[in-house]
């Protein structure tokens, strides 16, 4: 593992209306890694990915991706976001939501062809979904709307993956599906960082991982970061009794 | 055919004509953008910007004195535009939501504009007559200009509309991602709603204030129970407004002095109704029977499955057993009896004694193993 930064911020503080959701948060994530961002509901864990992505603006600090700003390596940004976060009743085909991945790059006024189309069958192909293409997305179940998202940001082709929740509402055999997918994206370097919820499976899935509680109460390898300590800092006492099991 | 040399006697008519060619430009644009303002859950805008409209055609004519179309249509595009901002900068600002946002921006709006209406009618001028018009509209009073105005209108309307496709349909769907790959989301935003609003104030003097957002939302909201595309649904919806606009003035026109309002707004609700009844796939009849053949097909291979145990409890296949016996499982009807005997799964003889074909046993060990339903 290189130790140079695919993600670095510093002093980053969003609120929404007066209430800080995020306080002072310096992160380092080096490049390569495949980390989880945790913490308990209302946390700041969306916000964090969406400010890192300038989707919301914060009051100050200041975040660099690979090295760069935002504006200049969006090319090299996938988004995964909460599935929830778009409705599944709007008239397109599975193929359409897909496509929207290589948006970024075809820029203005210019319309997806046939090379674009190929990268969106074949990560069709990859999340399993090759048969569903010019199916409705309203026919879709949990699983298969969240691996549709997956499709979209794998034809981005990025660098660097955020993924809002990309577990939320999936079964046993998709959870696993979508992980080996996010796997083979580390085994070619690129690096993912993912909202979890979890914690039993942080230390399976991932090698490093944030915790977070509005400030960031710890980062780094899951070895040295991910104890008990640190997840009662973040989730409060009554945490302990909830996870040993 | 009666029916259509009724419409061409009607519209060989030339007022009626550019009436005509007026609502139906009218319901194209208004039905391109109903589709937007649909999707992206906005159609309470389209209410809000109409009514706040009135002030701004009130004060254009307070100010100008003269009730030139071009001076109303800039009044009304102002104040309809002044609403919207003014309804986007309280939701962003404060804790209040955006219905209650639109119901007082609306409200405060609509009130201060027949204030000003009634203000007027009191004036000693003659020249005050026929603004009221614009509460209900009066398509009749469209002339040539008008129409050509609209057409041009229209035109760049739809020109922005299929050069920004990809960008306007990613930004309703998914605005988050749409700001993720660097699009500038608020342009996007406010480039849709100036289209909506100027949509709007396009149809006042035809269709008027009070029942302009129908124009906008009822034939989106007809489109989308057709299909499943976003393309077919935007051409869908600029046909069901024009159609409306046609046949709205027909009526209008036929039975003279309705206002044209009312008509094009029930023509297009009529449309609405027939397609929430009698749509394929989305349309309440449709879903009715496929719920029905659901609960017919489940029910029927549960009768198979009993009967396939009765079978199995003795050593030949061919074993008869009495109809009778079959009385007793639930959800039996004789009918299902005819309905297998044509599928050929049972063999009934003249004396009520039935047993199952050799494929009918297949069917049965086939829904077994499915767990015993579809």
């Amino acid at each position: 593992m290189n130790s140079k930064p695919a993600l670095e911020i510093n002093d980053l503080t969003v609120a929404y209306k007066f209430k800080p959701v995020l306080w002072d948060i310096d992160l380092d994530v080096p490049e390569g890694v495949m980390m989880a961002i945790v913490g308990p509901n209302g946390a700041g864990k969306s916000t964090l990915i969406k400010s890192i992505l300038e989707i919301v603006k914060p009051i100050a600090g200041d975040i660099k991706i690979l090295g760069k700003s935002y504006r200049n390596a969006r090319s090299e940004v996938g988004y995964v976001p909460q599935k929830g976060s778009v409705d599944w009743d709007f008239p397109t085909t599975v193929k359409d939501v897909v496509l929207m991945g290589t948006y970024g790059n075809l820029g203005w006024i210019r319309r997806p062809g046939r090379l674009q189309k190929v990268e969106a069958e074949k990560a069709l192909k990859k999340v399993g979904l090759s048969d569903f293409s010019h199916r409705q997305i309203s026919q879709l179940s949990g699983g298969q709307q969240q691996r549709v998202f997956l499709a979209r940001a794998l034809v981005q082709d990025a660098n660097i993956y955020f993924m809002d929740e990309p577990f939320q509402g999936v079964d046993a055999t998709t959870e696993k599906a979508i992980i080996n997918i996010l796997k083979e994206l580390r085994q070619r370097g690129k690096t993912v960082i993912v909202v979890h919820h979890d914690l039993q499976t942080v230390t399976d899935y991932f090698d490093w991982v944030t915790l977070l509680n509005v400030k960031k109460i710890a980062s780094g390898p899951c070895t040295e970061v991910f104890n008990e300590k640190n997840l009662e800092l973040t989730y409060g006492a009554k945490f302990t009794l909830a996870v040993d099991q | 055919m009666e029916f259509i040399n009724f419409f061409i006697d009607l519209f060989s008519d030339y007022t009626t004509r550019i009436i005509g060619i007026g609502t139906a430009l009218l319901g194209i644009v208004s039905g391109v953008l109903g589709a937007y303002a649909t999707l992206k859950k906005q159609s309470l805008l389209g209410d809000a910007v109409a009514h706040a409209a009135l002030p701004g055609i009130a004060i254009a004519f307070l100010i100008t004195g003269t009730k030139n179309p071009i001076i109303f249509f800039a009044g009304a595009a102002l104040s309809g535009w002044l609403a919207t901002l003014w309804i986007m900068g309280i939701t962003r600002n404060t804790r209040i939501k955006t219905d209650t946002a639109l119901g007082m921006i609306l409200a405060v709006f609509f009130g201060i504009g027949l204030v000003l209406l009634t203000y007027i009618q009191k004036l000693p001028n003659a020249n005050q007559a026929g603004l009221e018009t614009f509460l209900f509209g009066q398509a009749a009073t469209l002339l040539k200009s008008d129409v050509i105005a609209m057409g041009i209108i229209g035109f760049g309307t739809i020109v922005i509309i299929i050069l920004l496709w990809k960008e306007f349909k990613l930004f309703t769907f998914d605005p988050q991602f749409a700001k993720s790959l660097g699009y500038n989301t608020r342009f996007l935003d406010i480039l849709l709603t100036s289209l909506i609003v100027l949509a709007i104030v396009l149809g006042l003097q035809a269709v008027g204030v009070v029942l302009m957002s129908a124009m906008l939302i009822a034939p989106a909201a007809a489109a989308r129970q057709w299909t499943d595309r976003l393309d077919r649904m935007v051409i869908l919806s600029a046909a069901f407004g024009a159609l409306s606009g046609l046949t709205g003035t027909a009526i209008s026109s036929y039975g003279a002095n309705i206002s044209t309002g009312p008509t094009i707004i029930l023509s297009s609700v009529s449309i609405v109704i027939f397609s929430f009844l009698f749509a394929p796939g989305r349309g309440l009849v449709a879903k009715f029977l496929m719920r029905e053949k659901n609960r017919r097909n489940l029910a029927l291979n549960k009768v198979i499955s009993e009967m396939y145990e009765i079978c199995s409890s003795h050593d030949s296949p061919t074993h008869q057993h009495s109809v009778a016996i079959l009385k007793t499982l639930p959800g039996f009807s004789y009918r299902m009896i005819r309905q297998l005997k044509e599928k050929d799964l049972v063999e009934v003889d003249s004396e009520k004694q039935w047993h199952m074909t050799a494929k009918g046993i297949k069917a049965a060990k086939q829904i077994k193993d499915l767990g015993g339903a579809e």
